[in-house]
């Protein structure tokens, strides 16, 4: 039998190649088990690059060489192979699948690859989780969506930015940001930021300028083994974006197709805490309308007592005659704080239209955001263009390309960091908003001087500015144009080996303008900062490829392949102070222009990378049940001297599938398919550029004397070189299981990694005394190690009704060590004295600040001072751990005849929080948590410096004001724990037989909402807080430190899709 | 035809790869900053010089708190100055000061430009000095070492480290002595940022001589020959006694690109909501309250906004000012100020760390001296009616920020003079030192507004017969002191009135001294021990494995045997 089969073989092989040019029709019908047309489905021939996709009737037509076989396949569905010996007719029932399993995943350059073929994890989402929702941000659009995968807001603002991780933080203090490859070419997602967190302006990330609703498929590529044919720069993952216009993929007879969508949602805070209505603004025994604090000691009274109205002082009287010796309540204004935000209303127009001919095809698509924030002032607009097609120039050559513009513009009022009184370091909406006493009428009191259009509000020097004047009179923008795309042309050299040369580009320049008007309490002048900033990455990948039958058991597969990437960003800025004309912002209406921004950094620079590398992947499989991989990868890089610029990096992997393989197994009712998959790979980094060679500070018009005589400096840099720093070898080990269960009802995704990454380049602080202050070393280990799982259950699936559950669970444990001598810690994120540090067998993210004295022969009681006062201890200690314990995510989608349920549950658990917000409530009595007798003296629990028992009466105000806002930081940490309702849909689709008769090829309405509920139990339970945000921005280890980031956001509306 | 394709082939992609080298090795360099090679020994003196001043201000400003110079705003000794506080101290002084001065120092050398060297030499023994002064045993010998530098620098003895100092500002009067190639091309403390000419040079060496007679008397408690060093000094005679030698910085009148004006004058007449910081109300009370005459500075010192008395109708509400009326503290000594000075001098009383009420149009500003602000020009308090003068932000009142940092005055050279007669055996006459002292430093600030073309409302200005008053009260309290110590407390009491604006002197005096004796008490009864040195920054102890923190802030420095009574 065997012998047979390989003498049929060879004949099949020789017939092969006497039948090269021969060519016969093929046409067929592909529907699903209950006869339903399957549209878009993937028909190919096997072994060759030829294929097509069937038409909203799941029709499909091509030319196939004789006795070809075909393979058919959809999102959905078990891949199915036929024969398709002699062309004709050939219809196709697809079978139900619960996962993805059997789908064709699009790797490195294009290359696909059968997904059973790898041996690592990928997670796809498809374009049904991404289109029609409410958030215009795809990548947020991914939160718990795909296991291993981490996303977090900067804020509620709309079009802030957001942080992704996958597979926990790799660096302790360089980037843990993915890859992006939009269409097979990397695009930029980087968080331009002009300030530091401190400055804390929101700063929208680049992946924003992606429209989920263009976008065919996410495939995130988790670990090592799949990312090393991205090179070193996919080393903390690929985030892999297949858009409409980049999945074009030819048909014979592609029907016309135009899809129109129009989506129009709410966009509201979704988290104001309760406040208390009972006490208003005071501190210790004092009332009255001029205090920050809301201590007030009397409850209001009604009739309200009447006091001197906030707005009636000497400054004011001319401006504001109608408040010139008049009195005002002193009562509660319940909705003070709410209704400074607004509804905002968010719409999502989209358009696209694919077609095509025997030898060509296209797709292009135009859409259009407009998101109003809840925050006024804040909004973006994005305009999305783009055009792909594909194109068989001749017998030997295939081309095809997209192309993508994308304006975005993005709008909101400043949001720096704020530890509870104004803004930090810059200019915050949020800053004084939050707290604002219950007896400011907020909404009610004018919030500008109409004559110098200056802040008023209601502290008698104007030293805090109205939030409502921030809102209206200062902004930071954010424009971007941006072009990407991609230009592929492929050459049959030989039949078994084909040429491809892709060319990616991606080109944007951003436009990031700072404005505040002259008048407030902090910048009191006015400025006006922009900066523009150009990036432009090229992206040449020439590989050959060589595809070979060997047997027909065996086959053998081999990427050839060379890679440059060139990122190359440029940007200047000025920053103009000193107002002339009210509310006109250009340069010549400020009396002083300065090189440097309000923080001092210089706007103006430079930076260009060159990343070479060469790589070989092979791939040999036994027929359909065994694939092994062995591959490897060499980079160059401009980053480092010239003998350590260089980094090889193999991998290799392998799956098995028994159901395949054994006979026994292959109708089994309980096992339907099961896949082992096991791999070993390696990854380069290189870190930050210019970290090897001294350089000089200069700073000129540093100082004027008073006989004007200008000084300038040059300064030795306050990095200390390293010539010797080295790239990073990151290893990682991960194997899974992939199972589908009990008749295809239950899905089974189970991955488990680790992944050390040793001699990480970081940046090392310097005590100041050597010199310097900070250095870059090769140094530390971390690692990662985690559970990945997709488990899905189908728990009803009949003709009319499908009911399913998809839970996504991810745990990540990390840990750094090996420390060298002298570095005891490692600032991550944060300040020197409080914030997210890694130490020495720790895990990472440990926050660390000041601790409240304690006493250990009393039970670890907390020690007050001679004042009744919570005391300190001198030093700092570690206050929190941000990780969390493990994170959850339930999808139930639930299917009747047109109607289609959806609801998405998150649940983190653990991991600890140092938030400002609920801190500054309960510090400046706003919440109902503070609603108590506050004329009685307090006590606070603990014990004296002696060790008795703490008798000291303090007032109400001492204990929340001076012992949380100026207390310890640990009074500030709790824990995250965090259950959401993260999306809620309903959607119905009219049935085909009524759009039969009409031009018309499908409508769709869905109705769907966001953030709908959360609670986060361990907050103080009038806070409301939302742990789902971080003031750190995006990059690094960001999650656990709030500073009055501000609210989250919750969206509800309805979209509607027409297809012609 | 196969064999050439091949050379073509391979010779291609060997060009290829030469000129990928190439390109990577283009890129390594950053491209947004010179070169090493291409520094500048006057540019390194110029950051060397223009951070100092940041020390000075920075240092100084910790010892003015610690004085009542200024309003400290913390509750305790223990909470107001933690480890954290000292970060920027410790970076300006190791990285700002030091490093670029010892970077320039080698290209200086090589160069023979040896008044580069000297200058920086004085202004690195003035910074170490500083440095043991408040953090005791500091990182000296590996530390700020740019050529090879040392990432773990150990501690000095404080004792070794002003040795060093001292040694430097010999070496730099030799180096001064020498002929320098070119001048320095800007001199911002001997000649307002021209270049150096022998006028200035002269100047300096007068000031590393006297550097080294300040740092003698802060030994005096522990090294017993400090008394013979000191007559040596001024057997030489070579000391800034005369205004003219004054060592100060001098601030320019630029808002901003660059700001370039005192930070102290910004603070009070450029902060939203009005002044933006508190005047100590022991030293008003020092000024105004404690003697039978105002002291004739006050009007330069301070700039009020009102003249109301405490409580007075028609003057500060109870909401920018709740202390109103309410007696002082039952640790307070009768007479002591508290809550603020009659009248209108609007301050905090020291370690005040209560929330901040809307007062910015309420609190006293710094005036014309040091910080080049505004003149008080209020009219007396006859009891009848208030007087408000409010400050106002939008045009640039006053000297317009051109004030300077009173680093070393002649005045303070006769109070330590004084100071050395009475307690080391110096040859002289104490009280004439004193009277010398007061004149100076009276004479120093009313001449200051012509400095900065002001003219002060001539009814407002002192009086000859008035400073005379004034000056006969100090020295008929110094008569009628009947020892030693309180003839010296009456010494120091008058120095720490003419240190506004220098709290380094006011708080090695106060640590050597326990001078003067009747410093304001903290509001709490229980403040914790006086800060005898600072803790190390948290930087220092964190990131240096050889860096031991302190166990509290009462370890004394190495001058101080802890005789003073300090509170």
């Amino acid at each position: 039998m065997r012998k047979k089969l390989s003498i049929l073989t060879g004949m099949l092989l020789l017939c092969f190649q006497l039948a090269i040019a021969q060519t016969v029709d093929v046409s067929g019908k592909v529907t699903d088990e209950n006869g339903n047309a399957v549209a878009n489905a993937s028909v190919t021939e096997r072994g060759t690059q030829n294929g097509t996709t069937t038409d909203a009737s799941g029709i499909f037509k091509f030319s196939v060489r004789r006795n070809a076989s075909l393979e058919i396949s959809s999102i959905g569905f078990e891949t199915v192979r036929i024969s398709a010996a002699s062309g004709g007719t050939v219809n196709v029932k697809l079978a139900n699948a619960n996962s993805n399993l059997t789908e064709v995943v699009v790797t490195a350059s294009g290359i696909r690859r059968e997904k059973k073929a790898l041996g690592y994890a990928v997670a796809t989402v498809d374009k049904k989780q991404l289109e029609l929702r409410p958030d215009g941000d795809a990548i947020r659009l991914l939160q718990g969506k795909a296991p291993g995968v981490n996303i977090l807001n900067t804020s509620g603002i709309s079009g802030s930015g957001t942080n992704i991780q996958i597979r926990g933080v790799s660096s302790l203090t360089g980037s843990s940001s993915p890859l992006f490859i939009v269409d097979g070419v990397p695009f930029d997602g980087s968080t331009n930021s002009q300030q530091g967190f401190t400055q804390g302006n929101q700063t929208g990330s680049r992946f924003f300028d992606l429209d989920p609703n263009n976008i065919e498929s996410i495939s995130v590529l988790k670990g090592l083994s799949a990312t090393t044919l991205y090179g070193s720069l996919g080393r903390n993952g690929v985030v892999l974006v297949t858009t409409k216009n980049g999945a074009v993929q030819r048909s014979a007879k592609k029907k016309t197709e135009i899809t129109v969508n129009q989506s129009l949602f709410v966009n509201q805070v979704a988290n104001l805490p309760e406040y208390q209505n009972t006490y208003g603004g005071g501190f210790h025994r004092s009332i009255g309308f001029g205090f920050f604090s809301n201590w007030g000691s009397v409850p209001f009274t009604s009739p309200a007592l009447q006091l001197k109205h906030p707005y009636d002082r000497p400054g004011l009287n001319g401006v504001f005659p109608e408040f010139k010796g008049q009195l005002t309540p002193y009562q509660a204004y319940p909705n003070n704080v709410k209704d400074f935000f607004r509804n905002g209303l968010i719409s999502n127009t989209g358009i696209n239209i694919s077609g095509g001919g025997a030898g060509a095809a296209f797709n292009a698509s135009y859409s259009r955001l407009n998101d109003e924030g809840f925050t006024p002032g804040n909004t973006v607009v994005r305009n999305n263009f783009g055009i792909g097609g594909n194109v068989k120039l001749t017998n030997k050559f295939t081309l095809n390309g997209s192309l993508n513009y994308v304006v975005s513009d993005f709008k909101t009022p400043p949001t720096a960091s704020s530890f509870g009184s104004g803004a930090d370091n810059g200019v915050s909406v949020f800053g004084d908003l939050i707290y604002t006493p219950r007896s400011a009428d907020l909404a009610g009191w004018p919030f500008q001087n109409p004559a110098t259009g200056a802040s008023v509000y209601y502290r008698g020097g104007d030293d805090i500015t109205n939030p409502r004047w921030t809102a209206a009179n200062s902004r930071v923008e954010q424009i971007t144009n941006r072009a990407f795309g991609s230009l592929q042309l492929r050459y049959e050299l030989l039949q078994n080996l084909s040429i491809t040369y892709k060319i990616g580009f991606d080109s944007y320049n951003e436009q990031q303008n700072y404005k505040h008007n002259k008048g407030a309490a902090e910048f009191p002048l006015g400025f006006y900062r922009a900066v523009s900033g150009n990036r432009i990455i090229w992206d040449n990948t020439v590989v050959a490829s060589y595809n070979k039958t060997l047997t027909d058991d065996w086959a053998l597969n081999v990427d050839l392949g060379a890679n440059s990437y060139r990122n190359n960003y440029k940007q200047f800025g000025l920053f103009s102070s000193q107002q002339l004309v009210f509310d006109l912002f250009d340069h010549s209406n400020f009396i002083v222009q300065n090189k440097t921004n309000e923080g001092g950094g210089d706007m103006d620079f430079k930076e260009e990378q060159l990343l070479l590398g060469g790589f070989l992947f092979t791939t040999v499989s036994y027929k359909n049940f065994f694939y092994f991989n062995v591959g490897g990868r060499n980079d160059w890089s401009s980053k480092f001297e010239n003998e350590n610029r260089t980094k090889f990096y193999p991998n290799v992997s392998g799956s098995f599938i028994p159901t395949s393989a054994f006979e026994s197994l292959k109708s089994n009712k309980i096992i339907n398919y099961l896949k082992l998959r096991a791999g070993y790979s390696t990854s380069a980094s290189f870190g930050d550029a210019y970290q090897t060679r001294a350089t000089l500070g200069i700073q000129t018009n540093r100082f004027v004397t008073q006989g004007a005589t200008i000084v300038n400096s040059n300064t030795l840099g306050s990095r200390r070189p390293n010539p010797d720093l080295k790239p990073e070898l990151s290893k990682e080990i991960e194997v899974g299981v992939e199972a589908r269960l009990i008749n295809n009802r239950v899905n089974v995704d189970l991955t488990l990694y680790r992944r050390r990454n040793p001699d990480q380049i970081l940046d090392r602080s310097l005590d100041p005394a050597s010199g310097f202050t900070v250095q870059s070393i090769n140094a530390a280990t971390v690692e990662n190690k985690g559970i990945e799982l997709g488990l899905g259950y189908t728990i009803i699936r009949n003709s009319n009704l499908t009911w399913d559950i998809n839970t996504v669970f991810t745990l990540n444990r990390n840990r750094a060590y090996d420390f060298p001598d002298g570095i005891e810690n490692l600032v991550l994120a944060g300040y020197t004295d409080l914030g997210i540090f890694a130490f020495p067998d720790k895990p990472v993210g440990m926050i660390y600040g000041s601790t409240a004295k304690r006493d250990p022969s009393k039970g670890n009681q907390l020690v007050v001072d001679g004042d009744g006062n919570y005391m300190e201890n001198p030093g700092l200690g570690i206050i929190g751990d941000v990780n969390p314990d493990f994170q959850v995510s339930g999808i139930t989608n639930l299917s009747y005849k047109g109607f289609n349920f959806r609801m998405q549950w998150d649940y983190s658990r653990g991991g600890d929080m140092y938030a400002v917000t609920p801190l500054i409530l309960l510090a400046r009595g706003l919440t109902k948590d503070t609603e108590f007798d506050r004329d009685l003296p307090y006590i606070l629990p603990g014990v004296k410096q002696d060790g008795t028992t703490n008798d000291i009466q303090i007032t109400a105000t001492g204990a929340f004001f001076r012992n949380k806002l100026q207390g310890p930081d640990e009074f500030a940490v709790w824990d995250a724990t965090v259950i959401r309702l993260r999306e809620v849909s309903l959607s119905y689709a009219l049935p085909e037989s009524v759009l039969r008769k009409t031009p018309l090829g499908g409508i769709s309405l869905t109705i769907s909402g966001q953030n709908l509920w959360y609670n986060a139990p361990n907050f103080p339970q009038y806070s409301n807080f939302d742990p789902e945000t971080t003031t750190l921005g995006v990059g690094g280890v960001s999650r656990g430190f709030e500073l009055l980031t501000g609210p989250s956001s919750r969206r509800m509306g309805a979209s509607l899709r027409i297809t012609f | 035809m196969k064999k050439f394709k091949l050379i073509i082939t391979l010779s291609a992609l060997l060009l290829l790869a030469g000129s990928c080298k190439k390109k990577l090795d283009e890129l390594i360099s950053n491209p947004n900053v010179p070169t090493l090679d291409k520094a500048d020994v006057d540019l390194y003196l110029n950051a060397g010089q223009l951070s100092f001043k940041d020390l000075f201000n920075n240092t100084s400003n910790i010892g003015m708190q610690l004085t009542r110079l200024r309003n400290f705003g913390g509750a305790n000794y223990l909470q107001g100055y933690r480890p954290e506080s000292f970060n920027g101290t410790w970076t300006l002084a190791y990285r700002s000061v030091l490093t670029q001065l010892n970077a320039m120092e080698p290209l200086a050398t090589a160069q023979s430009r040896w008044h580069h060297v000297a200058i920086a030499q004085v202004l690195k023994a003035y910074t170490g000095i500083t440095m043991v002064d408040y953090f005791g045993d500091i990182p000296w010998t590996e530390a700020a070492n740019p050529e090879n530098s040392v990432i773990n620098p150990k501690v000095d003895k404080g004792a070794d480290v002003y040795a060093a100092c001292i040694k430097l500002l010999d070496d730099a009067i030799v180096n001064f002595a020498k002929s320098a190639g070119s001048p320095v091309a800007v001199d911002l403390y001997y000649n307002n940022g021209a270049s150096s000419n022998p006028a200035s040079i002269t100047k300096w060496v007068t000031l590393a001589k006297t550097l080294k007679l300040k740092a003698y008397m802060t030994t005096r408690l522990t090294d017993a020959t400090a008394g013979a060093k000191i007559a040596a000094l001024v057997a030489a005679g070579d000391l800034i006694d005369t205004p003219a030698e004054d060592f100060v910085f001098r601030f320019g009148t630029q808002l901003e690109n660059p700001a370039s004006r005192h930070p102290d004058y910004d603070a009070s007449y450029r902060a939203a909501g009005g002044v933006g910081n508190y005047i100590s109300n022991y030293l008003a009370w020092e000024m105004a309250g404690e003697k039978t005459v105002i002291d004739p500075r006050i009007r330069y010192y301070f700039r009020r906004q009102s003249n109301a008395k405490n409580g007075q109708a028609g003057g500060f509400a109870l909401i920018a000012l709740s202390c109103q009326g309410q007696l002082a503290p039952g640790h307070y000594p009768v007479g002591m100020a508290y809550c603020m000075v009659n009248d209108g001098y609007f301050g905090r009383d020291h370690a005040d760390a209560s929330g901040i009420p809307p007062d910015g149009q309420s609190r006293t500003a710094w005036g014309t001296y040091p910080a080049g602000g505004d003149f008080d020009a209020l009219p007396a308090n006859t009891g009848a009616s208030v007087t408000t003068s409010t400050v106002t932000q939008t045009i640039n009142p006053g000297g317009k920020g051109a004030g300077i940092y009173p680093i070393w005055l002649s005045s303070f050279t006769q109070f330590l003079l004084a100071e050395a007669v009475l307690k080391t055996g110096l040859t002289g006459n104490a009280r004439t030192l004193l009277e010398n002292g007061v004149r100076q430093s009276i004479t120093k600030v009313l001449g200051f507004p012509a400095t900065l073309g002001l003219t002060p409302n001539p009814a407002f200005v002192p009086t000859s017969s008035q400073i005379d008053n004034y000056v006969n009260e100090v020295l008929n309290n110094y008569d009628l002191a009947a020892t030693t110590d309180t003839k010296l407390n009456v010494v120091m009491k008058e120095y720490h009135i003419a240190l506004f604006g220098n709290g380094i002197e006011a708080y090695n005096n106060y640590r050597r001294t326990g001078m003067p004796y009747n410093m304001q008490p903290t509001l709490s009864p229980a403040p914790g021990p006086f800060i005898r040195s600072v803790f190390y920054p948290a930087d220092h102890v964190t990131l240096n494995t050889n860096a031991v923190q302190k166990p509290d802030n009462t370890i004394k420095v190495f001058w101080d045997n802890g005789s003073a009574i300090v509170f």
